[in-house]
Order: C-alpha cells, then structure tokens, then sequence
C-alpha cells in the first residue's frame, strides 16, 4: 500500500463532504464556503498526487481568485436565494438521473479500477515546473491549447463587460 | 492500487454529485458553484492520468482547464448578476428569457 | 485575327471595366449621376458579346503565389465559353438596369451612392465568373454579397430595410463560410475548379462527399433554396432596380453558377445529387406555392425566383448542367423583365408595392403591362418561348434521372403558370378594390396638364411616398388614383429583355450555339427540343394555369383573394406545418432546471451508449 494512502483516502473525503454540502446548503454563503474547503482540500490531493504546480495553481487560482469572486458575487445578492428545488418529482427525476450518471461514470472507469492502471512511484520525476512547462510550451503539445486560452480570457472580460453594460448600468 | 481506485471513485461520485446539484438547484450561483465541483472532479482525473502515464501532459491540461474554468465563472457570475438587477431572487425554474 | 487575339486578352480583365465609371460618378466628377457608369457596363457586354461571335478561344491569367493561406493562392483568372455567357448576361441586364434606374431614382439623394455600390457589384460579379480557382471565386462571392447588403439596406430611413439587409447577410455568412471551408480542406494546390474533380484533389478531409456538401450549401446560400430560402423576399425591401439585377439575375444566379462549374465534383457522390435534385424540387415546389399567397407585387416575383432557381438545381442534380444554364439564362431575362415592368407600376404609384392598391392599370400603363405580359409568357413557358425550351431542356434531364420528380416539376409548371397569372391580371387588368386610392396619396390632386401642379409644402410631402421621388406630373386614372410620371428611361430598358426572353431560346434551338459554346465546360450536351411529350405537356399546362389564373382574378373586384375552393389544402398545409412548429417550440419552455435535466440525461445515455456498443 502506498505510504500516501491515508494522506489521500483523508483528502478525498474531504473532498465529498465538502461538495456534498455545496449542493445541499441552505444559503448561498454557506455554498461557498463549502465549495471553498472544497477546492483546498482538492488541492491538498493535487500535491499528494504528485502534481506540485497544478497543487499550487489551484490554491492560487481556484481558491484564491474564483472562490473569492464567488463570494463577492453572493455578498452583492439579495438575501434569501432559492434553495434546493422543492417539487417532489424534480428532486426524484433529479436524484435519480444523478445516480444513472454516477453509473454510467462508473461503467467507463471500471477497466482502470480492476488493476488497469498502474501508478508510479510518488517520488517520480514529474510534476516539476520544468516539466509542465515543457508540456505547455512545447510545439506540438499543448502549446496551442496554452496560446488559445489567451483569446479565451479576452472574450471572457469582453463579454462580462458588454453584459454588464448593455443592461445600462453605470459601468 | 488502492489510490487509483480511492481517487478515481472520488472523481466520479463528485462529478455526478455536481450535475444533480446542477440540475436540482434553483439559485443561479448555486448552479454554478455544482459546475465547479464538476470540473474539478474532470481536473482530478487529468492530474490521476499524468502520475499514471509518467509524464506531464495530464497535468498541462489540468491547468489550461483551470484558466478555463475562471473564464466560465467570471461569465457565468456576469449573467447572474445581470438576472439579479431587478434585486430579486432568481427561480430558474420559472420560464424566463431563454424561453425558444 | 488580331482583334479577335485582343478581345480574348481582354475578356479575363472585364471585372475591371466598372472601376473608371465608378471613380468618375463617385468623386462627382461627371455632373449627371450614373451616366459615367453606363459605358463600362456596355464595354462588358460588347467584350461578351464579341468573344462569344468571333474569338472562341478561352483565355487565362495567372499570377502565383498571391494569398498564403488556402492551398491554392494563385490569382487566377479564366474565360471560357460558360464565363462569356455568364458575362454576356450580366453586361445586358446591368445595361439596362442602369438606363432604368436613371429614371427611377431621379432626383434620390444618394443616387451616387446607389450607382457607385451598382459598380462595385458588377466587377465583384465579373470577377466571380471569370475566377479559375477558389480563392478568386471567394473574392466576387463575398463582394456580391456585401454590395446586395448596402444595396438593399440603401434606403436607410425606412424600418425595414436594415432588417432584411441583415437577414441577407446571415444567409449569406453560412454559404461564405461553407466555401471558405471548400477552400481550405482540399489538398494542398488544388483549387482550380476545373480540376476539383481529380483524384488528388478529393482525398483532402472528407473527400469528394463533404466538398460536394460544402458546395451545395455554398450555393443554397447564395441562391435562396430549401431553408436558406428567407433572405429573399425580405430582400425585396430594396430599390426595385437592384431587385432585378442583384436578386432575379445575377447573384442568385452565383449558387447555380458555381454548381455547374463543378458539376463534375458532385457527379462523384450520388447522393449530394440526389440531395440537389430533391431539394431543387421540393424548393420549387414550395416557392411556387408560398407565391400564390402574396399580398405583394415584388414578394411574389420574389417567391417566383425562389421557385425557378429550384428548378435550375434539382437540373444539376438530374445531371444536366447545360440545362440548368440554359434556364438560368431565360429566367434571369425574364425575371428582369419582371422586375422592371413591376417598378414601372411601383414606381406611378409612389412607391406602393401592395397588389390590393393596384388592379386595372393597364390603360394607363400600356408599357408595363405588355412587358410583364411577356415576361409572364417566358416564365411559364409558352411554346416557342425562352422558357418553354428551358423548360423543357430541364424536363428532359428529369424524366431520364427520375420520373416522379420530374412530374413535380411538371405540376410546378402549371403552378407557376397560375402565380403569375394572378399577379398579372390583379396588378392591371382587375377591377381596383373599392376605396384603393393609394395609401400613399392622401388626397386628391387637381392634375394640372401644363407645368406642375400647384402644391404648398405640406401637401408635398404628403404626397411625395419614397424620399426624392420627383413630383413631376400626376395623373389620374379610370380608378381616381393619383399616378406617377414614368419617364423614357424607365420603359425602353424593357424592349430588349422583352425581346430577350421570347427570343433566347432560339440561341439553341435551331442555332444549336448556346450547347456549343458551354460544352467545353459543362460537357457534351444532347437536349431534344419541343418534340417530347413531357415538354410540351408542361408548357400547355403553363399556359392553363395562367388563363384560369386570369379567369379567376377578372370575375373578382378586390385585387388579392383567400385562395378559391379546392385550393384549401394550401392553407391546411400551412395549418398543419404551424401546429408541428408550436410542438417542437414547447420544448423551449425556459425553464433552465429542465433543460440542465435533460442535457444530464443525455450525456449518461450517450455515455452508457458509448461504452457498450
């Protein structure tokens, strides 16, 4: 067994109950708060993983700035947002679609569970900066995917700008 | 083994946990927040295949998710506070604008 | 002979003809807006004109390695027997176009405007026909389509014009886009479209079947077939001139065009030719029936384009593109002549395009209606006319491809026969609807015979319908309405359409020179002529149609109609198709919880689907 184990079994409990409280929270601070232990303790498996940049990235990125900007949002909303749907036969239809999922997911995981797929060692020689930066920039790899997330970020400030405005907010 | 095993069921539970949250939610924010929980579960898997390939190209990928995933959110978070003007809660399950 | 030598050199360069016209009229250098512009579009037509007698010889310019990005950048130009004809055509109709707009957009303000667009359209034009290679094609694709948005979006201060504009241009960005995507999947130096066709050139992604596709859609775009259709009647919004040139002729006339240019490139994949030839059937159809239902002189002569273009593809995909040329021919004479004979009427009455305020107009519009009259005849085909022979032609190809979408077209025939009749005879030979004094003359007008009438301010602009239109002499007719003066310019345009349309078919029958000069490109042509069953069948019942379309609208007073008994089906069909439109629209309720359900559903089937298939 690997010595992480425990570390990692820890981290993915976390990791649902957390998510579990997301979905089911009464209110939309609470989700958020939720969704914040939520990204940090998905970022603690990231770095047990053996994913040190990505483990940082999403400390930086996901809890430091979207999870923030979650809760500006819901700071700026009326009190009292809906919670969840309360029609019998939409938490049953929805419930039950969420556990034909969860089956579908499973049926495409199962030939990885059954020893399909071998890890290596944690102390492998991946996940260094050099690394990953080699995988993004590197012609041919994801270096296009990298230089088309630029055009992306633009069209994202653009357009949450033009929504905004077009509705005649003082900008 | 048993990591692959813990991590990939994790990934699963959490991605079809966030899509009833998707769809049984009825705030907006709240929706997006179960999208969330659903790319992270995606992102999971991503950095899972890298340590199993040996080499970084998952891990890559998790990142470039991670920028599109702000993108989505600061969208995302835009039209909700765009519904939200007229400082009332907002029902998605009310027909509204996006009626065809 | 050297002049022949130099007609050939010249008749690549033709695009280029409007552009001393165009400079000299835009920069006000010639006084009388739109006269600098008449030469170069007759240059054109002589140029055609004398290739097609004389020289014979096709000509070619090549300039490499002018565009980077598509896999065959060259500028490339060729002349062949198809370019002439295609450039014969243009330079008549666009000839007489500019004689009529002369007079019918005397006195608009942005006249200049009107006829520096029109140049800018007849190079782009030009250019699309002499292209060799696709790259070039996209350049007058994408110009014609950009003039016919400023041109029908001319009249600014009208509501409805932009609307259709964009409506054009939405079509439009589909077909552009599929021939951009035309352009860039094929192997690397293909492009020329006579050689599309070869093996090395279809083994790009997709192969021939996904060019043909792409192909097709261009084309359905340009040319307003199956549901690309929409643009075309909004499109009516604009000056009846470019109405006829832009969207009875010409750039409709691109869609079918580029088919028979690459004609050989379909042929590889059955099925994008029966899929031509099915939609070119069923738009035909349903355009001949949707006319029926118009309340609006040019909607429905737009309606009537929509049908005949059909025709000319379910042709392509009966694999018969000389016939499908031939008919373009014919229609774009006599759609013109539609065309310009209707703006005659529109033009007395101010502007006024709706059947129900015409009606009895053919005492005072002697001109008008002859022209439409013979544009009508040419349209549902005669015998002995252009479009009988064009018909026919098409007919032909039909029953040896498949005879029961060739008897669709057969009733098509008699459909059209019927729609234009309609129009005809409500627009100047029915009686006026009771109270019809045009919308767009408030009150009565003492019509002074000598020198304009006395009007103060106000009463002008009341009267005056169309900005700029010039007031001129009012008449009044038998009905009391209050018409226009149709000037000289406005009505000897219409003598050689008119002439063109009857006599056009005798460029093949018996000359046999129309087949000749398109069989390099289009291949060997075999058309019979009159003496099959079929042909003449479907000109009698044309014929038929249009006389129980005339008994019809005489017997009648008001100029539009509910459709006559045994025609209810019409209307059920339209009942029916809404009712299935409200079904598919109830599943956009807007309620995002439910769509988030399904779109989840979905994606577990698909996947469950997925893993154990």
């Amino acid at each position: 067994m690997d010595v992480f184990f425990a570390p990692v079994m820890a981290a993915c409990v976390l990791a649902l109950l957390s998510a579990l409280c997301v979905v089911t929270a009464r209110g939309a601070i609470r989700a958020v708060v939720a969704l914040l232990a939520h990204s940090l303790s998905i970022a603690a498996l990231y770095a047990l993983l053996a994913a040190g940049l990505v483990a940082v990235g999403q400390l930086l990125i996901y809890s430091g700035a979207i999870v923030v900007l979650f809760l500006f949002v819901v700071a700026l909303l009326p009190p009292g947002g809906r919670e969840l749907t309360s029609q019998p036969l939409r938490l049953t239809a929805g419930v039950l679609v969420g556990l034909a999922l969860l089956a579908a997911l499973f049926t495409a995981i199962q030939p990885s569970m059954g020893g399909g797929l071998q890890l290596v060692a944690p102390n492998a020689p991946i996940g260094s900066v050099a690394g990953v930066g080699h995988q993004l920039f590197d012609y041919g790899k994801l270096l296009a995917p990298f230089e088309l997330t630029a055009p992306l970020l633009l069209v994202a400030i653009v357009g949450s700008v033009a929504l905004w405005r077009r509705q005649g907010a003082p900008s | 083994m048993l990591t692959t095993l813990t991590v990939l069921t994790t990934s699963a539970v959490l991605f079809a946990l966030g899509a009833t949250g998707v769809m049984l939610r009825r705030n907006p924010v709240a929706m997006l927040m179960c999208v969330e929980i659903m790319l992270n579960a995606g992102n999971l898997v991503l950095v899972l295949g890298s340590r199993a390939q040996g080499n970084d190209a998952g891990q890559a990928s998790a990142l470039i998710v991670l920028v599109i995933a702000a993108a989505e959110a600061v969208v995302g978070l835009g039209l909700a506070l765009v519904l939200f003007r007229n400082r009332e809660p907002v029902d998605v399950d009310e027909p509204r604008m996006v009626r065809g | 002979m050297d002049e022949w030598g130099t007609v050939t050199q010249l008749l690549p360069w033709v695009f280029l003809f409007t552009l001393p016209g165009l400079l000299l009229g835009s920069t006000g250098a010639v006084k009388k807006a739109g006269v600098a512009s008449i030469p170069g579009v007759a240059a054109i037509l002589a140029c055609a004109v004398a290739w097609l007698l004389g020289a014979g010889q096709p000509a070619t310019v090549e300039l490499g390695g002018w565009l980077p990005f598509v896999p065959d950048g060259r500028f490339f130009l060729r002349a062949d027997g198809l370019t002439a004809f295609m450039l014969a055509l243009l330079g008549l109709i666009s000839l007489c176009v500019y004689i009529y707009s002369l007079g019918y957009l005397e006195g608009d303000p942005g006249i200049r405007r009107f006829f520096a667009f029109m140049d800018v359209f007849v190079g782009a034009m030009a250019l699309l026909v002499t292209a060799g290679n696709l790259a070039v094609l996209l350049i007058g694709w994408t110009g014609v389509g950009m003039t016919s948005y400023f041109l029908i979006s001319f009249w600014r201060d009208r509501p409805r014009t932009l609307n259709a504009g964009l409506q054009a241009i939405a079509a439009n960005a589909v077909g552009d886009g599929a021939l951009i995507l035309a352009a860039v999947l094929v192997p690397a130096g293909c492009g020329d479209l006579t050689t599309l066709q070869s093996a090395g050139c279809t083994a790009g992604f997709g192969g021939a079947p996904l060019l043909a596709a792409l192909l097709i859609v261009a084309a359905s775009a340009k040319s307003a077939q199956g549901p690309l259709y929409f643009w075309l009647p909004s499109a009516m919004a604009g000056p009846t001139p470019i109405s006829a040139l832009i969207h009875a002729a010409t750039m409709v006339a691109a869609g079918v065009y580029l088919l028979a240019r690459t004609h050989a490139v379909l042929a590889l994949t059955p099925a994008a030719m029966a899929a031509t030839a099915c939609l070119g059937v069923a738009t035909a159809l349903f355009g001949a029936v949707l006319a029926l239902r118009q309340s609006d002189l040019k909607k429905g002569l737009a309606y009537s384009t929509v049908s005949q273009l059909g025709y000319m593809f379910a042709a392509i995909g009966f694999g018969a593109p000389f016939a499908a040329m031939f008919h373009l021919g014919s229609q774009a004479l006599f759609k013109a002549l539609l065309f310009l004979a209707a703006g005659v009427v529109i033009h007395a009455l101010a502007g006024d395009q709706e059947l129900a305020d015409m009606g009895g107009l053919a005492r005072a519009l002697p001109g008008a209606t002859l022209g439409f009259l013979a544009g009508a005849v040419a349209l549902f085909g005669l015998p002995l006319t252009a479009g009988a022979f064009s018909k026919d032609a098409i007919l032909d190809g039909g029953f040896a491809y498949s005879a029961p979408l060739a008897w669709c077209l057969v009733a098509g025939v008699f459909l059209s026969g019927l729609y234009i009749g309609r129009l005809f005879f409500a627009a100047f030979y029915a009686q006026p609807r009771a109270g019809s004094e045009n919308a767009s003359v408030r009150e009565p007008i003492e019509a002074h015979t000598d020198g304009e009438p006395v009007l103060a301010p106000a009463e002008k602009e009341a009267l005056l319908g169309p900005p700029g239109l010039e007031i001129g002499h009012l008449t009044t007719d038998a009905a009391g309405r209050q018409l226009h003066r149709i000037s000289p310019a406005l009505l000897w345009p219409l003598l050689p359409l008119a002439i063109g349309s009857i006599l056009f078919g005798y460029v093949q029958f018996p000359l046999g020179g129309l087949g000749h000069v398109l069989a390099p490109a289009l291949g060997p042509v075999d058309v019979q002529g009159l003496a099959s069953g079929p042909g003449l069948l479907a000109a009698l019942l044309g014929l038929a149609g249009f006389i129980a379309a005339g008994a019809w609208q005489l017997r009648r007073r008001a100029a539009i109609t509910p459709l006559p008994a045994g025609y209810g089906w019409v209307d059920w069909a339209a009942g029916a198709s809404l009712r299935l439109a409200n079904g598919f629209a109830s599943v956009q309720n807007g309620r995002a919880g439910r769509y988030v359900l399904v779109t989840v559903l979905g994606f577990a089937a698909i996947l469950f689907a997925g893993l154990k298939g």
